[in-house]
């Protein structure tokens, strides 16, 4: 698998990525301008104006698979019990935001290394009424960072 | 398959004790179970962690209480099973579809019942006093200790009577938060004791101790946590003379003109064939609403009520336990060295009700007790962040690790009353799958639940205060507070047993008044619903109610 990262936007998030290749993209991403403007929207007036101004209004379809029912196999779980629906552009930008939120600390792992965007993917992807909200809202929260990048730096997120 | 003595109906606490006392004492059984069969040693994800299985193992409408909790096709609902509640009354009715039914992952708690529990119409006036004294069913509670493996120790404190010498198992060692806990609590003059639960620290039979290592609500292959999946339904069938068929629905015993039961129909799930059985003597242990449930479905121009229904108390006096939470992050526990604090799940120190002297005083404006179950220490992390994190980074990595343990939640466990709006009857318009009529509920709280829990949620915050804890709103009112009906799933008092059959079900051994060869053994008789979590007293009046049936056919009076 080859996870080079170049400077610039093409990082992909790939799950089982090793700890050399996140370590590199991260060192590219908080050298940019993004992770510093972040910071800087932080007090919740702040926020408010911005979401007013261009919160996304998605209309979703409805996961259609079915769930693992009353009875699963628990010794041996099925993960794939339903398919994903993130787009690589959506799982990368799990990946950079997951890592701002948790980085890698010394030995421990940052979230993309543990694979939290697959789990996140599993998650907005269930058939399940929680599941459902939780998808309108990271999917929105997810389309809003791009804009917002756009809006502010020309460029989308991740 | 006419060659049985007894058909028991459920293989839960009841059924399973019911079978395992009848086989013990000579006599062949035929059990029926709706659900699947189960087999626990091979069915049971001791050690699998969260991050095998799907969305971390966090709850949903398929699995309630988690990915890994041990309820086969049940939970809040069962599909295709449906029940319906009256008008402005809400229910929440937990079943499980298998061998072993909710034993399978019951919590384990395992309370006695007092002379006071027992005699609460007597001192207060409210609800119905049992048919029998302590002292008659005490030798039998230590019998039941004694083969389900029970540990905890003898307190003396009034509201925990003391088990004979030698029954329960060393309890194990209290967890840090719990000493804090404790010492609050002791502060306010409320004492702390080892929590008794159905878990064994000493092998027993073929079963193991527990190592202290996986959470008991997935179940427990080595047998440890009590459940007749590995203990009671093994070792009767062990006699030989116990026959098992599982995926069968009843749907109604039925009697003749002398009021004599003479037969059980159920529905085979495989086939979805009605199947009609003749049995001598019928013991329905199908849980509380259940068994209420068969009864009113088994109407005959003899019994157009329902079966042994002529007091119209089957369906009535349905009661739960009541339940509210309060909980807070102690500073003082934060960042405190790690260690494993697994333990046996469960609290290894609970708060019993302390109130036996202020209510005698008439000092407290409820009538009857409660108990604190403490929720703390490390824990597997699941699928949520606990705790209110803020910021990113280090930052918010370093607030995790330090509020990590630090959580201390105070369960209330309530006796609730029975009251005539809590009760159920059988929705004639609608069917389940299986072409039953289905329960309808009706429910409300009295005023003695709701200031029973008020005065509950200022204790708490009394105590969790002096551990630390900083309360910034106010406390919820009782009425948002305290759990949903049945929502503490210690349903119970359907088929009440009493000392007249003008108004109970049953006499003190669970026998019908109107039918001598129809006897119903799991909590639906319940006369009172103490604070002490039901199952240990289910068992515990099967063991001698099933025994005396024995004797019955052995002296040929059934
Ligand atoms: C999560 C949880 C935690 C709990 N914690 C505690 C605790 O700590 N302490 C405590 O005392 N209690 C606790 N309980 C309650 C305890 O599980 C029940 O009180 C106990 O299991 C009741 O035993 P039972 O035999 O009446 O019913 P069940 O155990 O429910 O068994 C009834 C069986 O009958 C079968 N059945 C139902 N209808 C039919 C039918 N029509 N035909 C054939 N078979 C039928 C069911 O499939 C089931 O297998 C808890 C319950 C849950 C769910
Ligand atoms: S903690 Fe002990 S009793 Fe509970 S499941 Fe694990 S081994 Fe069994």
């Amino acid at each position: 698998m080859d996870n080079t990262i170049q400077k610039g936007a093409d990082y992909q998030y790939k799950s089982g990525m090793t700890r050399r290749d996140s370590l590199k993209w991260l060192s590219v991403l908080s050298a940019s301008a993004l992770v510093p403007s972040l910071a800087a929207c932080g007090s919740p007036k702040d926020q408010t104006k911005a979401i007013a101004g261009h919160w996304p209004d998605l209309k979703l379809d409805k996961i259609q698979a079915k769930g693992y029912g009353k009875d699963p196999e628990l010794v041996n779980a099925d993960r794939m019990a339903w398919p994903r629906t993130l787009t690589p552009a959506q799982l990368t930008l799990v990946a950079v935001l997951s890592d701002i939120i948790v980085p890698r600390d010394g030995a421990v792992p940052s979230a993309s290394e543990v694979s939290v965007p697959d789990v996140v993917d599993e998650w907005v992807s269930a058939p399940y009424d929680r599941q459902q909200r939780d998808r309108l809202d990271i999917l929105s929260t997810l389309a809003w960072i791009d804009t917002e990048a756009e809006t502010r730096v020309s460029k989308k997120f991740a | 398959m006419k060659d049985f003595d007894v058909l028991v109906v459920g293989s839960g606490a009841g059924g399973a004790m019911a079978a395992y006392t009848l086989t013990k004492a000579g006599h062949k059984v035929l059990m029926l179970e709706a659900g699947r069969d189960y087999d626990p040693t091979t069915e049971t994800p001791m050690f699998n962690t969260g991050a095998d299985a799907p969305l971390m193992g966090a709850g949903t409408v398929d699995k309630d209480f988690g990915f890994y909790d041990a309820t086969v096709d049940g939970g809040w609902t069962v599909p295709g099973e449906p029940y319906t509640t009256g008008e402005n009354s809400e229910f929440l009715w937990w079943r499980a579809r298998m061998l072993g039914g909710r034993t399978n992952h019951w919590g384990r708690f395992s309370l006695r019942f007092s002379e006071h529990d027992f005699k609460g119409k007597t001192r207060d006036g409210l609800g119905a006093d049992w048919p029998f004294e302590y002292a008659d069913i005490a030798p039998w509670y230590d019998k039941t200790e004694d083969l389900v493996g029970v540990c905890g120790t003898n307190t003396g404190l009034d509201d925990m009577p003391d088990s004979a010498e030698g029954v329960l198992q060393p309890p194990p060692k209290a967890r840090v938060p719990e000493l804090l806990v404790s010492a609050a609590a002791k502060k306010l003059g409320i004492a702390t004791a080892p929590m008794h639960r159905a878990v064994l620290t000493r092998p027993k039979d073929d079963r193991q101790a527990c190592f202290y290592a996986t959470p008991c609500g997935r179940g427990c292959s080595i047998g440890a946590a009590f459940q007749t999946t590995t203990s009671l339904i093994p070792m009767a069938r062990a006699t030989g003379k116990l026959e098992i068929i599982t995926n069968a629905m009843v749907s109604s015993v039925d009697a003749d003109e002398n009021g004599k039961v003479n037969a059980v129909t159920y529905i085979d799930k495989e086939t979805q064939q009605a199947v009609t059985l003749s049995a001598r003597v019928v013991v329905l242990a199908a849980s509380a609403c259940e068994s209420a449930r068969i009864l009113l479905n088994s109407k005959s121009e003899k019994f157009p009520m329902g079966l042994a229904n002529s007091s119209g108390q089957v369906g009535k006096n349905i009661m739960d336990s009541t339940g509210a939470s309060l909980g807070a992050q102690i500073p003082l526990l934060e960042g405190r060295p790690r260690y494993n604090e697994d333990g046996h799940t469960a609290n290894h120190l609970f708060i019993p009700w302390w109130g036996h002297a202020q209510h005698a005083r008439g000092e407290l404006d409820f009538p009857r007790g409660y108990h604190f179950e403490i929720g703390s220490g490390f824990r597997a992390p699941g699928s949520g962040a606990p705790g209110n994190l803020q910021g990113y980074g280090k930052e918010i990595a370093d607030q995790a690790k330090r509020q990590y343990g630090a959580y201390v939640g105070l369960a209330l466990r309530g006796e609730m009353l029975p009251n005539a709006q809590s009760y159920m009857e059988i929705d004639e318009k609608v069917q389940d799958k299986w072409g039953i009529p289905v329960a309808k509920f009706h429910w409300a709280w009295s005023k003695h639940e709701l200031k029973q829990v008020e005065h509950g949620l200022k204790t708490a915050k009394k105590i969790l205060e002096t551990m630390g804890a900083k309360f910034t709103d106010p406390l919820p009112s009782a009425e948002t507070a305290i759990a949903k009906g049945g929502q503490i799933i210690h349903e119970v008092g359907s088929t009440r047993m009493g000392a007249s059959a003008t108004d109970s079900v049953t006499n003190q051994y669970g026998q019908t008044w109107d039918c001598d060869n129809l006897f119903v053994m799991d909590g639906g008789v319940f006369a009172s619903n103490p604070h002490k979590n039901c199952t240990l007293t289910i068992m515990t009046l099967v063991m001698r109610n099933a025994s005396w049936l024995a004797s019955q056919l052995d002296k040929g009076a059934l």
